[in-house]
């Protein structure tokens, strides 16, 4: 058995499957796309109502005047850090594995970023009053650091993800020149930047990449902690923790492997790439996601154990909230089927498969939903005076709103992928350059049994070994 | 007799029901009648004379006694009155209320009130009547003096170098580095425009 297989000949397959979807789209995607439009003009009609009537149609009200709005916006902030942490900190550690997979976590952050932004906008209820936080914001705020995180974040991952594409833009603008619509054409040219695979650009476009993905790293770090720092500066029981601004960034990297795991498996699916995004891969990620349960439990029980040991001040109201009270079912699903599920589903090897770890990412996503929705109301419903504790739950218009950003978060990385190429080829293809140069070829097979995710390996994965072949399979 | 009286404890209990809200709805009928005559009652007496003695002098931050003096046929005690002045708030306009105090044998109320805000203003002492005297109140325009702050910061700990320069070193810094990542994508377009002439392809990129 071959176990790299020749460099131009699966440099071509790569292309050619990669390639694909940006000239040939089924009628699955039309429909798809079709419904997402329909579900966005849904959250697009709720908002309208919203604006018209007022926050009055919402379940907010004086004494919990956050929920779902600000809880997506913590949610869709948190997995954007999906793009940071594959690819970022894995190429910084030059983890080979990651190559197949840091286009589409890219991709996440910034769709993730440009729907989680709406949502302050959304809650504010007059979205001309996002206005005054530029003309009378003060430093000090954190409200004012939130927006230039945030800011500063997007355009820094906008910048990320379109380096690693010139390379593939230039490799569209060449391949697909008949293939491809003439404004798609004009995109990839223009795109591009006259990129001709010269060894100057290359090196220019390393040093450029390389300063990114150092200084991307830590800017996404600071935009989920100064997100916790809303909370954990407001002068709320429940929010009055040192850790928060960690707890938050692990809960982000959390759902953000997560995320990039579910999306991992749709566009697998959906665009035939099983030769190069491997069972193996979802497994990594697995390992990382179980890791992050294992901090994520840990910060719960830092938490939870100090001050429910105290039970200062409001905390015993929390807790009653949090532990037995109305809160409870979010708590348990959160604790339970967020964390302890998840985690043994990627302990067992028996569970341990692609499937496995697409429930467990589901269930960590869904787990790490429910978790920021009692962080926001949990925190508010605790009373600062002797009053009955309000209580609060979503009306339809919330509900349709989510809908329709998550719908819209679809919608976009649809677009995207019929856009660009899903799979940064240059890389793929230089990592199975490096691998096939560097390995002689009597030792290739032992070492695709140590590294089976190595793409184009000859492992049992390979795809000429019974896996679906890159050239093979419908047309996406 | 014994039908008579099987009789009469059957129509026992609705009797007592009825007469309990009977009784319920007349005591209801009585407050609501009593509090009304009371509130017709104010007012329908003569109003007391007011006298409204302001301190010559008011500062910010300067805590003076607003005093007022009752008179009727004597002085009138246990009377209570309440101290406005007018404000604005967020595009409404109204009277706040400063205070209330409660008349001496003297008939005298004194509120002590620390102003806060320079400039003319009116203070109001109104006594909303009694079942002897009518409503009453006195305006009285008074000048505020600039005075000190009465805002006091009690908390923050200033640690040198900790301030919003930091802030902005540090944003400068990102934005800095995205900026030269820009310039570096102006040298790739440069590079591009000025290098060899690509080749096919397939050697370019295979």
């Amino acid at each position: 058995m071959e176990a790299v297989r020749p460099v131009k000949e699966f440099r071509k397959q790569l292309e050619e499957r990669v390639l694909a979807p940006l000239t040939r789209t089924g009628k699955g995607y039309y429909l798809l796309v079709g419904f997402l439009l329909l579900v966005v003009g849904w959250g697009l009609y709720a908002y309208f109502t919203q604006l018209r009537e007022g926050l009055i149609v919402t379940g907010m009200r004086d004494r919990i005047n956050w929920g779902l709005y600000i809880s997506l916006f913590v949610f869709f902030i948190g997995i954007s850090h999906a793009g940071t942490l594959i690819s970022a900190i894995l190429r910084v550690t030059k983890a080979g594995w990651r190559t197949p997979i840091t286009r589409m976590a890219e991709f996440i952050t910034v769709v993730a970023l440009m729907t989680g932004a709406l949502f302050p906008i959304i809650d504010l209820g007059r979205p001309d009053r996002v206005l005054n936080l530029f003309l009378f914001g003060r430093w000090q705020s954190p409200v004012v650091w939130d927006i230039l995180s945030i800011t500063t974040y997007l355009t820094g991952s906008f910048i990320y993800l379109y380096l690693p594409l010139v390379p593939d833009l230039a490799l569209c603008r060449d391949r697909l020149a008949g293939l491809a619509s003439p404004w798609k054409r004009l995109f990839f040219g223009v795109a591009s930047l006259g990129w001709r695979d010269e060894a100057g650009q290359k090196r220019l476009l390393g040093i450029a990449i390389g300063m990114m993905m150092v200084l991307i790293i830590p800017v996404a770090v600071s935009v989920h902690t100064v997100v916790s720092w809303i909370f954990a500066m407001t002068l709320r029981e429940p929010w009055d923790n040192p850790m928060f601004g960690a707890y938050f960034v692990a809960g982000a990297i959390f759902s953000g492997i997560a995320t990039i795991i579910v999306l991992m498996a749709i566009l697998r699916k959906a665009y035939h790439l099983e030769a190069y995004i491997k069972p193996q891969h979802f497994v990594n990620l697995g390992y990382m996601m179980a890791a992050f349960v294992l901090i994520m439990m840990y910060f719960n029980l830092s938490e939870y154990v100090t001050t429910g040991y105290k039970l200062a001040g409001e905390e015993a109201f929390h807790f009653r909230q949090l532990f037995s009270g109305e809160l409870a079912p979010y708590y348990w699903f959160y604790a339970i089927g967020g964390m302890v599920v998840p985690g043994l589903i990627i302990l067992f090897p028996a569970t341990r498969t692609l499937a496995g770890v697409v429930t467990a990412a589901v269930l960590v996503n869904l787990g790490m939903f429910v978790e920021r929705y009692f962080i926001v109301v949990g925190g508010l419903r605790v009373p600062l005076m002797p009053y009955t504790p309000a209580t609060y739950f979503p009306t339809w218009v919330e509900w349709s709103i989510m809908a329709g950003a998550v719908a819209w978060f679809g919608l976009i990385i649809a677009i995207f992928s019929k856009l660009f190429p899903v799979i940064a080829v240059w890389e793929v293809a230089e990592h199975h350059e490096a691998e096939a140069t560097r390995v002689p070829q009597p030792q290739a097979e032992a070492q695709s049994r140590r590294y089976p995710y190595a793409v184009g390996g000859g492992s049992g994965l390979d795809p000429d070994a019974g896996a679906p072949t890159p050239g093979g399979g419908k047309a996406p | 007799m014994t039908k008579g009286m099987a009789a009469v404890r059957k129509l026992l209990v609705p009797i007592l029901l009825l007469l309990l809200a009977s009784a319920a709805t007349l005591g209801t009928v009585m407050a609501d009648a009593g509090h009304g005559g009371e509130e017709k009652q104010q007012g329908m007496g003569m109003p007391p004379e007011v006298e409204f003695q302001l301190p010559q002098e008011m500062a910010v931050g300067q805590e003076v006694a607003l005093q007022v003096t009752l008179h009727g046929s004597g002085p009138l005690a246990g009377a209570q009155v309440l101290f406005l002045s007018p404000a604005q708030f967020a595009g409404t306009e109204g009277e706040v209320e400063l205070g209330r105090a409660v008349t001496d044998a003297q008939g005298v109320a004194s509120l002590s009130y620390v102003p806060r805000r320079d400039g003319e203003t009116t203070i109001t002492a109104r006594f909303a009547g009694n079942d002897q005297y009518g409503a009453a109140e006195v305006s009285r325009a008074v000048q505020v003096q600039p005075g000190p702050s009465t805002y006091q910061q009690t908390a923050g700990v200033r640690v040198p170098g900790i301030n919003v320069w930091l802030l902005v070193g540090v944003m400068g810094a990102v934005w800095a580095t995205y900026f030269t990542v820009m310039i570096i994508l102006g040298l790739i377009v440069r590079r591009g425009h000025i290098g060899p002439a690509a080749s096919s392809p397939e050697v370019r990129h295979g």
